[in-house]
């Protein structure tokens, strides 16, 4: 028994550990975290309490995804799970609830409602625990619509009988999958406008992997649970929404899709790059604008505004990498709405206009908050590239309904638009650049992955400056706003440098010289901490010919700049020049008569005569180096020797210590060059020397 | 697309004051810093650039004793002291068409554009040939900067004209960084060639100043016959702010010697239609007018000056050292001189030279 404890409790240790890495909402993570819930089964207690506890102690940012992991648990595993979750669910939603943002709460309601009425209808949890939570919210929020109590009698509606089979068999797949399109039987069957709020919501949620025809569940081994069709395949039934407060004019309808579909492609990219927090941001500010088109009525000019800035960057070609993704099922045709909507609402791509119209006007927050799990703008899941086109030419009703309440306020419309940027793109008229400027100035520091990278619009686009009009030198042409200039400088080069924002192309030759710059940073930073405390100087300037012909490579020019370097070259290049001793005197015997040693100050030593032959050394002023010299010197260890003498000497002891000589006898003259300076007063005085 | 910036000023007294502005997109947000005063300044999200230097997100830039002005093409909210009325589109519009320049001089094995930046003193050449070159770097380029406003040091130091080869980033924090010292800074240095002219003005000794820049463009011209990224990529210059008789004369000098191209004419309207008119027969060269990184009105506080008004700071910062002994001194009687050695070692050279700047300790 307590083995078994023991390995409960490992079991709990090893789940919260893993719980850390689900700090974003991950297909992938959750559904190996599902599945390890649904292996160790036996071990459930310990799971329940490792996420309850992860739920309870992680950043409010990191709750979301851990509470979308017990929804999956419940929902895929369920029995033991559910009965465990159960004990604590109020507390656990609770406590997240109200930690997290407005945005987040959305969702959060979104799951509640889910529960309430389950993929097939039956209540995940019963109403005894999802009961309080709801009346608790209901206290909390006044705004908040109990969609799921609607639904939660009326469970039968919800009948999949496929659900309960599909999920043993199938395998927990994802929220994050390809979108497929439609339910069948909402494209087909045209709805009044009132819909069950609920398809819409776990549509939504879930990505809106909505399959037309739902096979039997035995043909879909190891599927998605939250992209298979057990959402979809509601039977859908005009029941009136009696929360209904507001139902957008067509005009608005429409935009509020393409808001939504921008939204969701947003997210599926957040999902591939979570570290974008712009894109975050994006998405909350995207989100607050879909809120307001659809709680309030837009004048026809708002609408039209809108709809151009959505335009503007649906026209962007789309090398829609993500449509590899899954089969794209071409929506059943459906002229009149299908021709209204435009294919860019890939939210929908499938469900039927009055459907959807009214599912949004109800159920604002089941819409685009929810998203979590979806593709990104870049990758139009629609199959094709479909020229997208803005809802503009929907005729009818383009009257703005009157507002049916609250929030109609055009200005924080136009304030939202402002807000994430699109104002900018609008004003700018830069078709070209991505309208939301997500991806291709997303400054992620992680560069994002290959498929993401091909996938930016933008910098596919324009490429290079010649892509673009030719800019004339002059002063008008100069003055002028010419589109996707700034692409050029920001969109067409992704790869950004995470310590210093030096940008490089996104091809091959950009990703190399981004390494290679990365590589810089890392020795540059490894010299700096190597001699920061060494004292630092100034060198001296190059000389003309060094400059002309040095050449710095971009990344390589980590060397110590020492142009002057006198322990090295200086000593053999420039010592004849400054009036020291000539090493190479010793290479070349002819030059040995030319060497020199500046005339030491101290009298004493200045008599000296050399100490081999004992003859007094020649002394002579030399202009260029403004010194007085002992013509044909050398200076060993602080003694003067006659060049000649001491070469002499030298060559009796063989060239191996010749050698030595050399290096000794470098030093000291470099030692001896400092001194002198001060023995130029004497000077004057020392031509008597001179023999 | 929100570029928010935070700035954290931090004195002396260790007093820490941190605010965060939000830029809309093309605004541009300008401070100055005393010395003895750090700003730490961070981008928290969106994009933001520096005299064209694109700076990183959540990276902690620190300045001191400069003044600098964050420009983004990308921003949101609007807030206090921002300045709206930049001139950045045709700044960026005079990059792409230089890049195209260079393009077309790629393809053809030609030489890159020469750009030559005139006009009055304070109205930004030094800001906007950071800005030029910066941009230049993006693509790869490595244009060569020529220095022909002594007063600047930018990459040296005041008093002299210097040609440097652009090979890597320019150093936010530091301008245009420092030439090379034998310590690694963050940034690595540039490896300037530079004359000592030793006046403010050029008009003080016209002829050294003509000799100096003639050698200084034939140094230039003979690195580029070498150096193909550099041919390519062309040259920059930045001149002094001297535009009366002798400026034109000298302008023209210039323009001479490193075969100028394009002139840019900044925040000038006569020296444009002279320069324009000048160069109306000269089929090579271009005379363009811009103009100057201004929004002054909208600035309200005199700390917030644009960039260039104030010549106290200078690109090169005085730092006082402190060595053991007097730092220089001539001792006729000995005929002595102790001087302070920028770098350990002897001196490359017997020859001093004497100009006419001074550091008067404040």
């Amino acid at each position: 028994m307590a083995n078994s404890e023991l390995d409960l409790e490992s079991v709990r240790q090893d789940y919260l550990a893993s719980l850390q890495d689900l700090t974003f909402n991950s297909k992938p993570i959750i559904t190996n975290l599902t599945i390890i819930a649904q292996e160790n089964i036996n071990a459930a207690r310990s799971i329940v309490q490792a996420i309850e506890e992860q739920i309870r102690t992680c950043p409010p940012q990191h709750k979301l995804p851990v509470l979308y992991l017990l929804d999956s648990i419940s929902k895929n595993v369920g029995g033991t799970y559910i009965m465990l979750f159960s004990r604590n669910l109020y507390h656990t939603f609770m406590d997240t609830y109200n930690a997290v943002d407005q945005t987040t709460k959305h969702k959060l309601e979104r799951v509640l409602a889910t529960w309430k009425s389950g993929p097939t209808g039956n209540p995940v949890y019963s109403l005894e625990v999802t009961g309080p939570i709801e009346k608790t919210l209901l206290k909390q929020q006044v705004r908040y619509q109990p969609r799921g109590s609607i639904d939660g009698g009326r469970s039968h509606i919800h009948i999949n009988p496929n659900f309960l089979s599909g999920i043993n068999q199938s395998g927990l797949t994802s929220y994050q999958q390809n979108q497929q399109p439609t339910t069948q039987q909402v494209q087909q069957v045209p709805q009044p406008i009132q819909q069950t709020s609920n398809v819409w919501v776990d549509a939504a949620r879930y990505n809106n992997n909505v399959t037309t025809a739902f096979p039997p569940a035995a043909t879909l081994p190891r599927q998605g649970f939250y992209n298979t069709p057990q959402f979809a395949n509601k039977p859908v039934s005009p029941i009136i929404q009696q929360n209904q407060v507001f139902v957008p004019p067509p005009e608005q309808q429409g935009l509020l899709q393409e808001c939504r579909a921008v939204i969701l492609q947003r997210q599926q990219y957040a999902s591939r790059n979570p570290n974008d927090l712009q894109n975050q941001n994006q998405i909350g500010n995207l989100q607050q604008l879909s809120e307001v088109l659809q709680k309030a009525p837009l004048t026809v000019e708002q609408i039209q505004q809108v709809r151009q800035l959505f335009a503007s960057f649906n026209q962007m070609p789309n090398p829609a990498t993500v449509q590899a993704q899954g089969p794209p099922i071409i929506p059943p045709s459906f002229p009149n709405l299908t021709q209204g909507l435009g294919p860019s609402i890939s939210i929908t791509g499938t469900t039927d206009f009055n459907v959807l119209s009214a599912a949004l006007g109800v159920v604002f927050a089941s819409s685009a908050s929810s998203f979590n799990n979806s593709g990104s703008l870049i990758t139009q899941p629609q199959p094709g590239p479909i020229p997208v086109r803005s809802p503009v030419q929907q005729p009818p009703s383009s009257i703005p309904q009157p507002p049916h309440n609250l929030l109609a306020d055009p200005n924080s419309l136009v304030k939202n638009l402002i807000n994430f940027g699109l104002h900018n793109i609008a004003s700018n008229n830069l078709g070209n650049i991505n309208g939301l400027n997500f991806t291709g100035r997303n400054n992620t520091p992680t560069p994002p992955p290959p498929s993401s990278i091909n996938a930016e619009p933008p910098s596919s686009t324009v490429k290079s400056v010649m892509d673009l009009e030719r800019i004339r030198l002059t002063s008008n042409d100069i003055q002028r706003k010419h589109e996707g200039a700034i692409t050029v400088i920001y969109d067409a080069l992704p790869r950004q440098c995470k310590q210093c924002g030096f940008r490089y192309p996104g091809n091959e030759e950009g990703k190399a010289k981004m390494d290679a710059h990365l590589d810089w940073h890392f020795r540059q930073n490894r010299r700096m901490k190597e001699k920061s405390k060494k004292a630092q100087s100034r060198s001296w300037f190059v000389s003309d010919e060094d400059w002309i012909h040095s050449r710095e490579s971009d990344t390589k020019n980590t060397a110590t700049p020492a142009f002057f370097d006198f322990d090295n070259i200086g000593a053999i290049k420039n010592v004849t020049g400054s009036g020291s001793v000539n090493i190479q005197t010793y290479r070349r015997e002819e030059l040995i008569n030319e060497s020199t040693v500046i005339v030491p100050f101290d009298p004493e030593k200045a008599g000296k005569p050399c100490p081999i032959c004992q003859e007094k050394f020649q002394c002579f002023w030399n202009d260029t180096d403004e010194e007085w010299l002992f013509r044909n010197a050398v200076e060993v260890d602080g003694i003067i020797y006659h060049a000649t003498c001491h070469a002499d000497a030298l060559k009796h002891q063989g060239n191996v210590k010749l050698s030595e000589s050399e290096s000794v006898s470098s030093p000291p003259v470099l030692g001896k060059r400092k001194a002198s300076p001060e023995h130029i007063s004497d000077m004057p005085k020392r031509p008597a020397l001179v023999s | 697309m929100h570029s928010s910036t935070k700035g954290q000023a931090n004195s002396s007294q260790q007093k820490e004051v941190s605010k965060e502005w939000k830029l809309e997109p093309e605004h541009e947000f300008r401070f100055e810093i005393d010395f003895g005063t750090t700003v730490k300044l961070k981008l928290i999200s969106g994009t933001a650039e520096i005299f064209g230097t694109e700076i990183g997100i959540g990276h902690e830039y620190e300045f001191s004793g400069r003044k600098v002005a964050i420009f983004t093409w990308h921003g949101a909210c609007s807030v206090e002291y921002v300045a709206n009325e930049t001139p950045m589109t045709s700044y960026l519009n005079m990059h792409i068409a230089l890049e195209q320049c260079r393009e077309e001089a790629k393809s053809k094995s030609d030489k890159g554009p020469r750009v030559m930046i005139v006009g009055p003193e304070d109205v930004g050449k030094t800001s906007l040939c950071k800005l030029l070159l910066s941009y230049a770097l993006r693509h790869g380029r490595q244009p060569i900067f020529v220095n022909l406003d002594s007063n600047e040091g930018s990459i040296t130091m005041p008093g002299t004209l210097s040609a440097t080869p652009i090979n890597h980033i320019i150093d936010v924090e530091e301008g245009f960084g420092s030439s090379a010292t034998t310590a690694p800074s963050f940034s690595s240095s540039y490896m300037p060639m530079v004359f000592y002219y030793g006046y403010s003005d050029p008009s003080d000794n016209v002829k050294l100043y003509k000799v100096l820049t003639k050698k200084l463009a034939y140094n230039v011209s003979r690195r580029l016959v070498e150096d193909e990224i550099a041919k390519v990529s062309g040259v920059v210059i930045d001149t002094s702010g001297l535009i009366d008789g002798t400026g034109y004369e000298i302008i023209q000098h210039c323009v001479e010697v490193f075969d100028v191209n394009i002139i840019i004419v900044l925040g000038h309207e006569r020296l444009y239609s002279d320069m324009a008119r000048l160069y109306k027969e000269r089929p090579g060269v271009n005379v363009v007018k811009l103009s100057k990184s201004g929004g002054v009105r909208s600035l309200a506080p005199s700390s917030a000056l644009p960039i260039g008004i104030d010549r106290k700071v200078s690109e090169t910062q005085l730092v006082k050292v402190e060595p053991d002994d007097d730092t220089s001194s001539v001792d006729t009687g000995k005929q002595k001189m102790t001087i302070l050695s920028p770098s350990p070692g002897r001196l490359p050279k017997q020859y001093l030279i004497m100009g006419s700047y001074k550091w008067m300790e404040t």
